[in-house]
């Protein structure tokens, strides 16, 4: 049975040698993103959520727009 | 090593009893994988937001009305340009343009396009497109999610935009965004100030927010503490504040996804532990088998401690090479979406490949211990156990 | 030699209703010797084979082979000396079910300190002894209750041990399989090997080699 494990052994070093080799090799374009945070000074995420998530309502500050204050329970029956 | 009976004799258990080892296997690939997944695309999420904030600006300042952002006077830029040590003022204009009420909305940025910074990363963007017909007509760059969602609403060369005066402006799009940039400005659109403005009602005295930097970190509080003094009725976000929410934005190490590995975890060595202990389980007899052909309780501990350790080495790899290839090889379908919702504009982000060693090796450790311990408690109990009961 | 002194086995020791498996025996086997231990169920036969193989640990008393006390030795010398000295036919035959007649042989020497080659001719040797050679690949699972028995057999003789314990080793098997492990007694005897039987089968009553029969009877020998 070494003769399996040996191979399973192999296996298991290519797999993470695709790994690292993808790894090392990749080579995103990050220029475009700083760019447009350069243009526009903006860094927050593109967070596809909607105002009545958990993340929008609760907590003291947004945890993306800490600029922009959250939205109360009150706030947000009023704006209802 | 290859030669030594007792690594023969190891690799012969482990590969005669594969169907009871697979299964451990098996659990064990996809709880890694889980994990290590949330644990890629959070770092890389991460990583690419916390290289971004060097674009960010160190201070933003806006105004507030009982307790509520309001439109910021564009007055303040002078009282803040005088404070010594300031530099970089920029009035920004931006906001959230709804689409349909409650639903779909675009983040519109406001930009200074005669600034010469600015010219320059807008040259970069948008160089194959003739610069004059950009100024010449109200023209707009929109992010990859905001062009495909205007095509899906059959606008494909120019979006009218429903003013506060109940008029519409009709805006050409110069150009889509590459995809790469989806992370931050998938929902934007970039446009000139001045039609920015125009599109949410703001008058020329007035500001969404106003942003600078202060080159001497030692200095920001300083400053803070003057804009306070100067302005009763501001909000100070500094950079600070950005980089601790990024921090915690993706944080694996609170929240569901930790529970949910915990109680995963434990239900799945209290199952282990189960097998091990079972009082006719294959394993018990053989323990006792094994002693009773002369092996000590020290040589069977070895034997199931080593293969206790093949068994957590080939999950935890293959468990990770898995994450590894689904997260940025495939782009995490499904699972991204919970990190970057689905609720507004669908967003696609390609991932940037980060690997943090220790935190893999944080998740090795709190994966194998528990196995081991699952494992090799029951063992060594049999162990200790007389051979004839054992094997009973 | 086997010294058996004063040997107490007692279950329960502490609860208010002890049990004496054993109850004190004194026996003595001699190099080279056959001794037959016969008795009812329960009589206490296999609580003795088990003391003597150091399978399990005397109440009190003490059990001297070839000079050297092994009833209270620390569990890495009690398993050395088990692996170097006992060979352990069992009534269910305790194979590793998963594993082949080969794979099960080779076990006791695992942990020998031999080198491949040296095992695999020892494992070789073994097997033939016990006529089970033709099986060698093939898996437990697969073999008739004889051929589990003649693996059982490979298995005790691998390490070459001078004393062969045989507990019930026929109760599973048929008259002729009966027949044929008494044949391989036999040459075990001739080879000056001491064996040492507990069985109530009456066959073992007319052994074709010398052998002694010791009666036990509720833990004691009469």
């Amino acid at each position: 049975m070494i003769r399996e494990f040996l191979v399973l052994s192999t296996l298991l070093v290519v797999l993470v040698g695709a790994m690292v080799w993808h790894y090392i090799l990749y080579s995103g374009d990050s220029g475009a993103i700083d760019d447009i945070s350069c243009l526009t000074t903006m860094t927050t995420p593109s967070l596809s959520v909607a105002f009545y998530e958990p993340r929008e309502l609760y907590g003291d500050r947004h945890e993306v727009y800490p600029s922009i204050p959250t939205i109360s329970r009150v706030g947000f029956v009023y704006v209802k | 090593m290859l030669n030594s009976p007792f690594f023969s004799f190891l690799t012969l258990l482990i590969f005669k009893q594969k169907t009871k080892h697979i299964g451990v296997v098996v659990i064990s690939v996809m709880i890694i994988f889980l994990l290590s997944s949330i644990l890629f695309i959070s770092s890389s999420l991460q990583q690419t937001l916390q290289k971004n904030l060097k674009n960010q600006p160190d201070i933003i300042v806006s105004s507030l009305k009982a307790g509520r952002s309001v439109d910021t006077p564009i007055e303040w830029i002078d009282k803040i340009v005088e404070i010594d040590g300031v530099e970089s003022v920029t009035p920004r204009v931006y906001g959230r343009y709804f689409f349909t009420p409650n639903e779909n909305s675009f983040w519109i940025i406001g930009v200074d396009f005669f600034d010469e910074q600015s010219n320059q990363n807008l040259k970069s963007l948008i160089d194959q497109v003739e610069l004059r017909e950009f100024f010449s007509t109200p023209s707009m760059i929109v992010g990859d999610g905001v062009g495909e969602f205007m095509r899906g609403h059959f606008y494909s060369d120019s979006f009218s935009f429903r003013l506060p005066d109940g008029g519409f402006k009709e805006v050409k799009i110069a150009k889509e965004l590459l995809s790469s940039t989806n992370l931050i400005a998938n929902d934007m659109i970039v446009m000139p100030q001045e039609l920015a403005r125009e599109i949410f009602g703001m008058d020329d005295e007035v500001v969404t927010d106003i942003a600078f930097n202060i080159p001497n970190s030692s200095e920001w509080d300083n400053i803070i503490t003057k804009l306070h003094l100067l302005f009763y009725d501001i909000r100070v976000v500094d950079k600070r504040e950005m980089i601790k929410s990024y921090r915690g934005l993706y944080n694996y190490k609170g929240g569901l996804f930790l529970v949910l590995y915990l109680v995963t975890i434990a239900t799945f060595m209290l199952i282990l532990y189960q097998r091990y202990s079972m009082v006719y389980s294959s394993d018990r007899r053989d323990i006792g088998i094994l002693r009773a052909t002369g092996w000590s309780i020290k040589d069977i501990l070895k034997l199931k401690f080593y293969e206790t350790l093949i068994i957590t080495m080939v999950s935890f790899v293959m468990g990770v090479v898995l994450a590894y290839g689904y997260i940025f090889v495939l782009d995490a379908p499904l699972v991204l979406e919970i990190f970057l919702g689905g609720a507004n504009l669908a967003n696609s982000v390609e991932l940037v490949p980060t690997i943090e060693f220790g935190l893999l090796g944080s998740i090795f450790l709190i994966f194998a211990i528990p196995l081991f311990g699952s494992v090799l408690i029951p063992v060594w109990r049999i162990a200790t156990t007389p051979p004839k009961e054992a094997m009973l | 030699m086997i010294e058996i002194e004063a040997l107490y086995k007692i279950f329960y020791e502490q609860s208010s209703n002890p049990f004496y498996a054993l109850k004190d025996i004194n026996l003595t086997i001699a190099k080279g010797e056959a001794v037959v231990i016969s008795g009812v169920s329960g009589s206490g036969k296999s609580t003795l084979l088990s003391i003597i193989a150091s399978l399990d640990r005397p109440s009190s008393g003490r059990v001297i082979v070839d000079g050297e006390p092994i009833s209270k030795l620390p569990d890495i010398h009690a398993s050395a000396y088990r692996a170097r000295s006992i060979g352990f036919i069992f009534q269910h035959f305790n194979l590793i079910e998963s594993l082949s007649v080969e794979e099960n042989v080779i076990a006791p020497l695992i942990n020998s300190r031999l080198d491949m080659t040296t095992i695999y001719s020892m494992v070789k040797r073994s097997m033939e002894v016990a006529n089970i050679s033709h099986k060698a690949s093939q898996s437990i699972s697969e073999l008739s209750g004889g051929e589990r028995q003649r693996c059982a057999i490979a298995r005790a003789l691998v390490n070459n041990p001078n004393i062969i314990i045989c507990d019930e080793p026929t109760a599973n098997l048929d008259r002729e399989n009966s027949i044929l492990f008494i044949d391989i007694l036999s040459r075990l005897k001739a080879e000056g090997k001491s064996i040492i039987i507990a069985t109530h089968d009456p066959l073992f009553d007319s052994l074709p080699f010398e052998s002694r029969v010791i009666e036990m009877v509720d833990g004691e020998i009469v």
